[in-house]
């Protein structure tokens, strides 16, 4: 008789950190890491340091800090910046949170419409947006106030789009979606027992709203508002079109006026002691969004088979409702978007009439300068494919290490990635910028190229994606991969037969957004184009700026129609995968 | 007799076509040039899309230069930012060691004055590749800097929306005006005024801090569609006053106002950076510009030309205003370096033209 003898299966827990694959991505995350504390580190450097970087000679002080306290215009651009940041944020929530309840907790008809009319503005870049707005509301030539003065008589223009909340106006629109999205996995995420208890107890609908769901929501709400208020604390776009030309300057474009300078060499030293002040309120920031979020996980519910919040019935209301949503759609994307075209066709901006239609015509679309508008489109879409691909890579590297490594000082990494979105981007780039030109140039020789823009493009991402990636990786529970390791599975086959299946989802909505952001990334070009390595936006600026209005708006129009298939497909995922964009 | 005449005419129509070939025909010392250039093959240009019609003018320009010297090189053109950045872009790049991003500098006396201690860029003997155009005068700081076309500093508005005809820089601060004007975020033209020679610091800033009270916003010289369109009712100062030529061309109703008791003559300048990837084509097309196709295309495309080179468009207006008795200050490079002041004075009038 033999004896059969069983060998117990090798059961690792973890997977053992000398795997090749373990060890690239921790390399992988160590380096990205670097790049960017180095990114950051410049900029601190810089804000000590007396003179050009480029020349040797320079010393140490703190006269950066000196000048740009004495500077009597940089408490102004703070001001303005705060309070465009609130009237942006105050805009957006507006048109975003009651939408996002009308979707998520009513019973509201045709709410594909509804997802479609809230989402479908993403695709108008705020630049673009701005220069229909520019249009519209102008003191002199908006077409909304010459058509108040001629009919109503005013004396004055009744609307200026050309003040700080003018500015926080278009950006708040520009920024709504965002809000609707993010507020809606709130509402869509929210323990509705409490407020199923407010209606057994008799409770109005409205009362139900006031004094449960909102109190509940509360929490997500205050994240999503953090993380849009930053976002608008460092837009670039539509503060460069609407304030730029009317000398209101906000932390962006007050970076790149000190970094442009018409009269001496670029100040990177003052505008690094600026930056780093900045930095230290971006962390106050951090920190608050980071305890918002911790607070809205405990109201949130696991989503089950049994889950299934009751609608409030909206009845007669529904009519207002949609009256509200389309005004907004409307607002945020319909008006623009006809004051583009109209401004695209003729020789220059004027009021309909019949010599101006006689005017009208397809000429700036010929006119455009077609070498370099292709130029744009090739680098751009470059960018479009391997900026998501890339940050998706780093980020499920992040992911891994954070989650699933248990190496020590995990948290350290999660800190590293949420930085390049508590702090303004533009900093980024002006340490990119300088650690290419001086530090790294003839190592690696990427100033000029696109390589330089997929690099900060990547690292000002990766904040999001590691959230998309981190939340991920929480979903999934560690017994499949453990189960797989059981079965002789390798890591690199536990990855690809497993983990990137399951998280195939997110990955995929997550590569379209940022996909998105990265066709209308403005800011970060700004700093780091010179020519051969232009993007799309950057030629659609370059025009607006040499005084080309027409051609302009009409690049934008041609952006504005590429962008369509793009968001039609993100918005189709998403709303199959059942995903949010969620901070 | 007649056979005579006729022979004599075809003779001398024979010589007339001689002479002119002889004209067009390039030297060696720019034969060998164009071959440089050739072989180089690509030239990278960027200016701000206004200036000499940023890309449609590349292309012109491209054209006729290829086919003026027989070279066959492209010219990539990407529209800038303004002048002044553009420089402070080369200077960087040149202070990091890197190849520069564009191969010629387009820029004024104002932009061009803080670059040249950095002796960043090619000297040349420009006189040699077009000795019959190119005149020692036209040439400043060692060669370095090429005078390709003038400008006449003065305001530009909107006659159709104009409260009044200004015939003074003071018109600009009486009431009818306020809110409705721009000035430059880079002081352009005032700057000169800072010249102990001309108005100095006091009397400028006094200036200045005045009209700040009065504008509503900042635009760059070249964007002129704002004044077309009525945005902004003039802008004070601009740069040059061709673009006023350029939108009454589209039907646009701009003029130009040149202050009789202030008015300057400025020079735009071309210039080729020592990183220049393609130093060669650079030259070239530099020395193109001074041809006659060359202004040519630079007055069809920006309304102006040198000056002082015969045929000169520009060099009738100026005509017109010394036949008035109008006194130019000539702004060249040289004579900005001579004047330390302004660079001292001109960001004072930054920080009051970009404050509210």
């Amino acid at each position: 008789m033999t004896a059969i003898t069983i060998e117990p299966p090798k059961v690792r827990r973890r997977f053992r950190k000398s795997e090749p694959l373990a060890i690239a991505m921790l390399a992988c995350v160590a380096v990205v890491c670097l790049i960017i504390l180095a990114l950051l580190g410049v900029v601190l450097w810089l804000s000590v340091v007396e003179g050009s970087p480029g020349v040797e000679a320079h010393s140490y002080s703190l006269n950066n800090f000196a000048e740009m306290l004495t500077d009597h215009r940089i408490a102004n651009v703070l001001v303005d910046t705060l309070w465009f940041s609130v009237v942006s944020l105050v805009v957006a929530m507006a048109f975003g949170l009651p939408a996002a309840w009308l979707a998520e907790r009513t019973n509201i008809r045709g709410k594909t419409l509804l997802y479609t009319m809230m989402t479908i503005g993403m695709i108008i870049p705020g630049f673009a947006a701005a220069m229909g707005w520019l249009f519209l509301m102008h003191p002199r030539i908006g077409l909304l106030n010459v058509l108040a003065t001629r009919t109503f008589g005013f004396t004055s223009a009744p609307f200026d789009i050309a003040t700080v909340v003018g500015m926080g106006w278009v950006q708040g629109l520009n920024l709504a979606p965002l809000a609707f999205i993010m507020t809606a996995a709130v509402f869509g995420a929210m323990d509705p027992s409490l407020e199923e208890a407010a209606q057994m107890s008799r409770a109005n609908p409205l009362r139900t709203m006031l004094r449960v769901t909102l109190p509940l929501a509360s929490p997500g709400i205050m994240a999503a508002a953090i993380y849009i208020f930053t976002i608008g604390f460092a837009a670039f776009d539509v503060p460069v079109i609407i304030g730029w030309s009317n000398r209101i300057f906000t932390f962006s474009t007050f970076l790149y006026l000190l970094i442009s300078p018409q009269d001496v060499l670029p100040k990177y030293g003052v505008a690094a002691a600026l930056s780093t002040i900045v930095m230290i309120l971006a962390a106050a920031l951090s920190w608050w969004y980071g305890l918002m979020q911790k607070r809205s996980r405990r109201f949130a519910v696991v989503t089950g088979k049994a889950y299934r919040p009751k609608l409030h019935k909206l009845g007669w209301a529904a009519y207002p409702a949609w009256a509200f949503l389309g005004i907004f759609f409307f607002l945020s994307t319909i008006l623009p978007i006809v004051l583009l075209a109209w401004s695209s066709s003729l020789p220059f901006f004027q009021m309909p009439s019949a010599m101006a239609f006689k005017l009208a015509s397809f000429n700036h679309y010929r006119s455009l300068p077609w070498d370099l508008v292709l130029t744009g489109v090739s680098n751009t879409v470059i960018l479009m494919i391997l900026t998501p691909t890339v940050t998706l890579l780093v980020s499920i590297a992040f992911s891994w290490a954070v989650i699933r490594s248990k190496i020590p000082g995990r948290a350290f990494f999660d800190f590293i990635a949420f930085l390049p979105h508590a702090i303004p981007s533009i900093i980024f780039g002006v340490g990119a910028l300088l650690v290419t030109l001086y530090v790294v140039q003839r190592a690696i020789p990427i100033y000029g190229t696109i390589w330089i823009l997929l690099l900060v493009f990547t690292i000002t991402r990766i904040s999001y994606a590691t959230r998309m990636t981190n939340s991920g990786f929480i979903q999934l529970h560690t017994e499949l991969e453990e189960s797989a390791q059981m079965s002789g599975a390798s890591m690199p086959r536990v990855f690809r037969r497993i983990l990137v299946p399951l998280l195939s989802p997110t990955l995929l909505y997550a590569w379209l957004w940022i996909a998105l952001l990265t066709f209308r990334e403005l800011t970060l070009a700004a700093i780091l184009t010179s020519g051969d390595n232009t993007t799309l936006p950057m030629v659609v600026w370059g025009l607006w700026q040499g005084g080309g209005l027409g051609q302009a708006s009409a690049l934008a129009m041609i952006m504005l129609a590429a962008m369509a298939p793009l968001i039609a497909l993100y918005w189709m995922i998403a709303r199959r995968t059942g995903l949010m964009a969620s901070s | 007799m007649q056979k005579f005449s006729r022979l004599a005419v075809a003779c001398l129509a024979l010589f007339i076509a001689a002479q002119k070939a002889d004209a067009a025909e390039p030297n060696a010392e720019l034969k060998a040039l164009a071959a440089a250039a050739t072989k180089e093959g690509t030239l990278n240009l960027s200016w701000s899309q206004s200036t000499l019609a940023g890309s449609q003018g590349a292309a012109l320009m491209e054209a006729s230069m290829n086919k003026l010297f027989g070279s066959n090189v492209r010219i990539r053109f990407a529209p800038g930012a303004e002048m002044a950045r553009i420089g402070n872009q080369l200077a960087t790049e040149f202070q990091a060691k890197q190849p520069a991003s564009t191969d010629i500098y387009l820029g004024s006396a104002a932009q061009i004055a803080p670059l040249v201690k950095f002796n960043m860029f090619e000297s040349a003997d420009w006189t040699k590749y077009l000795p019959e155009r190119i005149k020692p005068q036209f040439v400043e700081v060692d060669g370095q800097f090429m005078r390709f076309n003038t400008a006449l500093s003065g305001v530009t508005y909107n006659s159709g929306l104009a409260p009044s005809k200004p015939t003074k820089l003071d018109d600009f601060l009486k009431p009818e005006w306020k809110g409705k004007i721009a000035s430059t975020p880079y002081a352009a033209s005032f700057d000169v005024f800072l010249a102990d020679d001309v108005w100095g610091r006091q009397r400028t800033v006094d200036y200045v801090k005045k009209l700040s009270t009065q504008i509503a916003g900042l635009m760059r010289c070249g964007d002129a569609e704002r004044i077309a369109t009525g945005e902004f009712l003039a802008l004070v100062m601009d740069c040059t006053g061709q673009d006023a030529l350029i939108w009454q061309a589209r039907g646009a109703p701009v003029e130009q106002m040149v202050p009789l008791d202030a008015a300057q003559q400025r020079y735009y300048y071309l210039a080729v950076p020592k990183n220049a990837k393609s130093p060669n084509a650079a030259k070239l097309f530099i020395t193109f510009m001074m041809t006659e196709e060359g202004q040519k295309i630079a007055y069809d495309t920006w309304k102006t030309d040198l000056h002082l080179l015969p045929g000169s468009h520009i060099g009738k207006i100026v005509d017109k205003y010394v036949a008035q008795n109008v006194k130019f200050k000539e702004v060249t490079i040289e004579w900005w370096l001579k004047h330390p002041e302004i660079d001292e004075g001109k960001s004072e009038l930054i920080k009051i033209l970009t404050t509210k």
